[in-house]
């Protein structure tokens, strides 16, 4: 046994019993060492992670005091005077220059005069004790457990599709300010769809909820205060994100997703992939189509199109509502008031083909809802109307969605998706694939913090660990879901170093196929554990995980994916 | 009016020209002189075109005072403080009742002039739009303009919110005066069916040419609807073409497409009925904007105008325009794309375009100007109240006006009687303000006693102690006993015997004093608490249904531990339920924080909060503060759970705001409300609520209880009982039976 010295004694050696025996083969790095590894670097990971969050803060605040000393009327007068004695030029332009400075001074304070007084219920706060506080504000987050913290305005379906994948805090309106600056999230989210009526922050963007607006702006206040991003997420209709002017212009990062305006930005929530996963076989004897309701209320009975639907969208609704009559289907939606994975569940096993709301995303529009992907990634071939960024998803698997680009197209398009349906609960294998690594939850979160330039990576919880027989470096490069660690018995230094340089670890365990799947689950670091996957297929690693996090049924021969719990 | 008024009117605008703020001085000018007021309009510029002077000084009770030809003033156009220093001449030559005027910079100038304070009725639209504009100085300034002001007259609803939760000292003020639509002075042509394919579809655009009115895109419209085989014309009004400083081939871009585009016809600028006129032959009006534009809280009175002449209007989804015509108007459009859609399942069904016609014409009608004339009506009869036959007979007999003396330590539930009291004409109203209940100036209470012929004790406190004590004979004296009074020992102090009537919000709070204090129960009136409907009645947001309200919910009696049960319950069977509350918090108030029994119930609702998967982030806490109509829009249900209750006004708000009142039986709670609203505990409360939401009963449910609380206790009536009980003693009737009124 290797000794480290890092690790206290007892914990190498006295904290032993019985049970801790090294695994069979695993001679050079025994088990309860690796596990101790690991807490170590867990431990290690999750300090210094905390430090550098620390740290970034430290400096963030000395910077911006140093910035704002260095913007100060007394440093500015004292630089020039430094700057005149030791230059005769310097000092002819003495008298201008401090002309200047005293403009400047009193443009900003007129600047600090009209500046928008922070909108909080500030003298509430004052009156405010300790332990009122402690009464109104909820407990944080569930899931510290999380590498990526996130809270906001956030709407029930995006809080429960991200809440499997990051530590989520909810904010309410009468809290958010107080609340963000103790959970300290990584990053504050507002998402335009938390002012829909009937969520956290109902009324959110409406002209008559100046108070939802005003508390926005406290929790931006509060997030600044902090050194955290501000995200807008625009996810309604430009007519309601109008609204939210003010706070855009005060956010880090604004992004548009389904159903607002193209822009720079163009993002979406991500599709909890998990949740749309229907265990067994689909029940082939009914006659439904799933609806998955839209923002709003559905028009009338029967009627595909929310209130809020566009001319287009009205009248493909009609057509397609008459072809399903004719057809003697029905149309099924789990009840607006009943959220959750059952009735979601329930519905997907009973249907035959999916309807996409809303159904068409006209140019200029931000389409494919994450609904509709879940859809599809429920196996369930779909009837939609023009849908640009829906089709540029589906790539290779178009034969999945079923366009019908004007009303008379209506009926073929049906008729199309129910020749296609069939019991099958997994979608296409491209389309999984497309899905895992474009439009997943961890995926999207990953893209924004991204696009912030943050040091933190919500994908981590879908990281795998790969283990090899024998390392084929290019192989496991070309992985379209590249491993995060690789574990196998032997490497060569440059094998190593081509890996570490694509930011993939190495461990060697010698007599590594003597392990059992429990052992090398044990030896791994990452969530998720790869064993027999074959480097040669780039797709080896992506499939298993896209299986193991659908719950889809694929054949991989002999390759199997451990979840680590 | 039977009681003579007199207004001024000064928009600080230039009535040469034509523009929203010029028609508006015009219609203001209007709606006064249809009401009978003898309107004094002072002009901003000297006359230079006739066009809008003409009208107003056809107008019977309007003058036109035009300072540069009555040699009044040299500076021209008016500055600022000259415009004020000629209004306060105006008014000395001859006072005006109302002082209507428009213009922030203007207004701010009028406000801080004493002399017209309390008289100025202020129009104002060149505020910030958003609550991220409302900086410390500009809510100071509006604050006082506030202060001055009779009333705050509001464009839209939404202005009117944004106004009341950004400035406290707007709420209670703030009422609606919208656009007026001109009347059509012709009869509406009947354009055929649509579907007719012998005649194109004809769309119509008025207004000026700018890229943010969309008004290049426009053109390109019936070569597009000619690609899907639609024959269409545009037919485009107006002369003004916006140079972009940005883009400055865009005006002349514009010029050409107006000019060149096929199926555009354009006519330049015509006189306001002309085009109308001509409006009035289109299929469709065109009001799509770009999206910057939506975010105006401003009406456009072209939609306005397009809905009167039952043309149906193409146009941007908005909050404010789904409030106007129906979140399931079918006109709503983005983008061309959307109008070359909307306009082919128009000819493809032309019932829509029917539909569509109806809801425009019902959206404009309260814009027209008799429904403005009916609401300026309302405004000054509410504003100036008549006279009523017995207080004129008391001051034939007294030879001269009643003297009403109004002692309290807290007129927060009596000021809108005291303004109605104030406005009456022939009474003069003095205050005995105590500093607090048990304090106050001996000889300065003795002073105006001496003075007065009336006496209104607000609260049973030791000031009726006092004023029964040292009232002459001759002297009428009132009190109003609220609620905890009753708990007080000072009563006994009282000289029932001085005391003409003893006035309770409620018969079950009037019983409760018959029978602690012994008083002589022909003396115990009832008149109720009151609400003041037309300030609640406002559009609803959306799924109200689902949400429930509690205004005030300290100190613990009040038992949000109740409501808390009844959300709960409710979330069990659907999560769309939510509770929004509005009302200061129990540590907010020192002393109910100071009691460790309330301390431990505020604990547990927070706990539960906290805890309960069925209620945690299902409850807003909204605040505390005058803006309540506006909160109400949000919500469709308001609770009273409380344990006592003298009257409870949440639950009458709620009604006046078209929500569903839910109240626990309370002591004395049928006395006030319909006991179709009063439910024996939560869970059958929350299976009511739910049973109503289901069912779909919810709106039919909600105009009852407006309906019931018109009936019952509307300010207008209760001032009335106020205004009689000056003068008479009310029946002991009163205090019997149930206030809830069910409308005839």
């Amino acid at each position: 046994m290797t000794v480290d010295p890092g690790i206290p004694e007892e914990m190498q050696s006295g904290g032993r019993t019985p049970d801790d025996a090294a695994a069979p083969g695993a001679t050079v790095v025994d088990e309860p060492e690796v596990a101790l590894q690991v807490a170590r670097m867990r431990t290690e990971n999750a300090r210094l992670r905390g430090e550098l969050r620390r740290s970034q803060a430290q400096m963030q605040r000395a910077q911006r005091d140093l910035e704002r000393f260095q913007k100060s009327t007394s440093y500015v007068v004292g630089s020039m005077l430094v700057a005149a004695a030791k230059s005769p030029r310097r000092l002819l332009l003495l008298p201008r220059d401090l002309w200047r400075v005293w403009r400047l001074r009193k443009a900003r304070r007129r600047q600090r005069l009209t500046t928008p007084a922070a909108p909080s219920r500030a003298s509430r706060q004052e009156l405010l004790d300790f332990e009122a506080a402690r009464l109104l504000l909820p407990r944080v987050s569930a899931r510290v457990d999380r590498p990526f913290a996130v809270a906001g305005a956030l709407s029930d379906a995006t809080a429960a599709a991200w809440a499997p994948y990051a530590a989520v805090t909810r904010l309410m309106p009468h809290s958010a300010a107080e609340l963000v600056r103790d959970v300290d999230p990584d990053v504050v989210v507002i998402e335009s769809a938390a002012g829909r009526p009937g969520e956290d922050w109902a009324h959110l963007g409406n002209p008559a909820a100046v108070d939802r607006e005003a508390a926005a702006l406290a929790l931006i206040d509060a997030a600044r205060e902090r050194g955290r991003p501000v995200v807008l997420v625009r996810n309604t209709a430009p007519g309601h994100t109008v609204f939210l002017r003010d706070i855009a212009a005060r956010c880090d990062l604004v992004v548009d997703g389904p159903g607002s305006r193209v822009s720079d930005h163009v993002w979406h929530v991500g599709t909890d992939l998990a949740a749309w996963h229907v265990d067994g076989a689909r029940s082939s004897v009914d006659d439904c189509a799933a609806v998955l309701a839209g923002p709003g209320p559905l028009s009338a009975a029967g009627a595909l199109a929310p209130l809020g639907a566009r001319p287009a969208d009205r009248a493909l609704a009609k057509a397609l509502s008459q072809a399903l009559a004719e057809r003697g289907l029905t149309v099924d939606s789990p009840r607006p008031g009943h959220p959750g994975r059952d009735t979601l569940r329930h519905v997907l096993a009973h249907a035959r083909v999916g309807i996409a709301q809303p159904l068409s995303a006209p140019r200029g529009i931000v389409g494919a809802d994450p609904r509709t992907l879940g859809l599809l990634a429920a196996g369930l071939p779909i009837v939609t109307g023009p849908d640009d960024d829906l089709v540029d998803l589906l790539g290779e698997a178009r034969e999945m969605a079923y366009v019908a680009a004007t009303p008379d197209d209506a009926a073929a398009a049906l008729t199309g998706a129910l020749e296609r349906s069939n019991a099958d609960v997994s979608p296409p294998p491209e389309l999984l694939r497309n899905l895992v690594l474009h439009d997943a939850v961890p995926v999207r979160l990953g893209f924004l913090t991204g696009q912030l330039g943050l040091p933190v990576r919500p994908e981590a919880v879908w990281d795998v660990t790969a283990v090899f027989d024998s390392l084929d470096v290019d192989a496991i490069l070309a992985q379209r879901w590249r491993p995060r660690e690789v574990l196998t018995e032997s490497a060569t230094d440059l094998q190593r170093e081509a890996l570490k340089d694509a930011s993939i670890s190495l461990v060697t365990i010698p007599d590594l196929t003597a392990l059992s799947d429990d052992d090398i689950a044990q030896a791994a670091t990452s969530p998720f554990v790869a064993i027999g996957v074959r480097a040669e297929d780039p797709q080896g690693v992506l499939d298993l995980l896209g299986a193991t996090v659908t719950g889809s049924q694929i054949d991989s021969g002999p390759a199997r994916m451990r979840a680590r719990a | 009016m039977s009681r003579d008024l007199r207004a001024i009117v000064y928009g600080d605008v230039n009535l040469n020209i034509l523009d929203g703020s010029a028609i508006w001085v015009q219609s203001m000018a209007e709606a006064l002189s249809r009401c009978g007021v003898q309107t004094r309009v002072l002009l901003k510029a000297p006359i230079e075109t006739p066009r809008l002077v003409d009208p107003l000084r056809s107008m019977p009770h309007v003058t036109v005072v035009d300072p540069f030809t009555e040699g009044r003033t040299e500076s021209e156009p008016l500055s600022v403080p000259r415009a004020v220093n000629l209004l306060t001449t105006l008014d000395r030559e001859e006072r005006a009742d109302l002082i209507v005027v428009r213009g922030l910079r203007f207004v701010a100038g009028a406000a801080r002039n004493e002399a017209l304070a309390g008289r100025l009725w202020t129009y104002l639209t060149d505020i910030p739009q958003s609550p991220a504009g409302y900086t410390a100085e500009v809510r100071d300034q509006l604050a006082s303009i506030a202060s001055a002001s009779r009333l705050m007259l509001c464009q839209t609803e939404d202005l009117r919110c944004l106004l009341e939760s950004m400035v406290p000292e707007a709420c209670g003020k703030s009422v609606l005066w919208s656009p007026v639509v001109p009347a059509a002075e012709f009869d509406l042509p009947d354009r055929g069916s649509l579907a007719d394919p012998a005649r194109p579809v004809r769309l119509v655009y008025t207004g000026k040419f700018a890229p943010r009115w969309n008004t290049l895109e426009m053109t390109r419209l019936p070569a597009l609807l000619a690609a899907r085989g639609i024959e269409a014309r545009l037919d485009m009004i107006g002369d003004k073409i916006h140079e972009v400083p940005d883009d400055p081939e865009w005006s002349s871009a514009m010029r050409a497409a107006l000019e060149s585009s096929p199926g555009v016809v354009w006519h330049g600028g015509m006189p306001r009925q002309d085009a109308m006129r001509l409006t009035a032959d289109a299929d469709f009006g065109l009001s799509w904007r770009d999206p910057v534009m939506d975010a105006s809280l401003e009406l456009s009175t072209k939609v306005l105008e397009f809905g009167a002449l039952g043309v149906p209007a193409l146009l941007n989804r908005t909050p404010m325009h789904e409030e106007l015509f129906g979140a399931d108007y079918p006109f709503f459009v983005a983008d061309e794309d959307d109008i070359v859609d909307a306009v082919a399942l128009a000819v493809a069904d032309p019932r829509t375009v029917g539909a569509a016609r109806e809801r425009g014409q019902q959206a404009a009608e309260p814009y027209s100007m008799a429904a403005s004339t009916a609401r300026m009506a309302a405004l000054l009869e509410r504003a100036f109240p008549e006279q009523p036959a017995a207080i004129a007979q008391r001051r034939r007999e007294l030879g001269r006006p009643p003297r009403v003396l109004v002692a309290s330590h807290d007129l927060k539930f009596f000021t809108r009687i005291l303004d109605y009291l104030k406005d009456m004409p022939g009474v003069q109203v003095r205050l005995d303000e105590w500093p607090d209940l048990t304090s106050h100036d001996d000889e300065a209470s003795q002073e105006l006693l001496d003075w007065a012929d009336i006496v209104i004790c607000e609260w049973a406190g030791p000031n009726l102690v006092w004023y029964s004590r040292h009232k002459r004979q001759g002297q009428r004296l009132i009190v109003r006993l609220h609620r905890f009074e009753l708990d007080a020992g000072w009563l006994a102090d009282v000289e029932i015997d001085a005391v003409d009537q003893v006035v309770c919000v409620s018969p079950h709070y009037a019983q409760l004093t018959a029978e602690r204090t012994g008083w002589p129960a022909d003396k115990i009136v009832v008149i109720p608490n009151w609400v003041d409907v037309e300030q609640f009645q406002r559009p609803k947001l959306g799924d109200v249904e689902f949400t429930l309200g509690m205004i005030g919910i300290s100190p613990h009696r009040k038992r949000p531990d109740l409501g808390l049960e009844v959300l709960s319950l409710l979330r069990r069977r659907d999560r769309r339920y939510r509770l929004a509350v509005k009302s200061k918090l129990p540590w907010d108030y020192w002393w109910i924080w100071r009691n460790p029994q309330e301390r431990s119930a505020t604990e547990e609702v927070m706990e539960r909060l906290r805890t309960d998967p069925t209620v945690q982030d299902a409850v807003s806490f909204d605040g505390f503060g005058g803006d309540v109509p506006g909160w109400l829009r949000r919500v469709g249900w308001v609770l009273s759970t409380s344990d006592d209750e003298s009257f409870h006004l949440a639950p009458a708000e709620g009604m006046a705001s078209g929500a569903i009142p839910a109240l626990l039986p309370w002591p004395g709670a049928d006395t006030i409300y319909d006991p179709r609203w009063i439910h024996a505990d939560p869970a059958a409360m929350a299976e009511a609520i739910h049973r109503t939401v289901s069912s779909g009963n919810w709106g039919v449910e909600a105009a009852l209880a407006n309906a019931q609380v018109q009936a019952s206790f509307p300010l207008d009536a209760v001032c009335r009982e106020w205004s009689r009980i000056l003068v008479e003693d009310l029946s002991p009737d009163t205090a019997r039976g149930t206030l809830a009124r069910n409308p005839d």
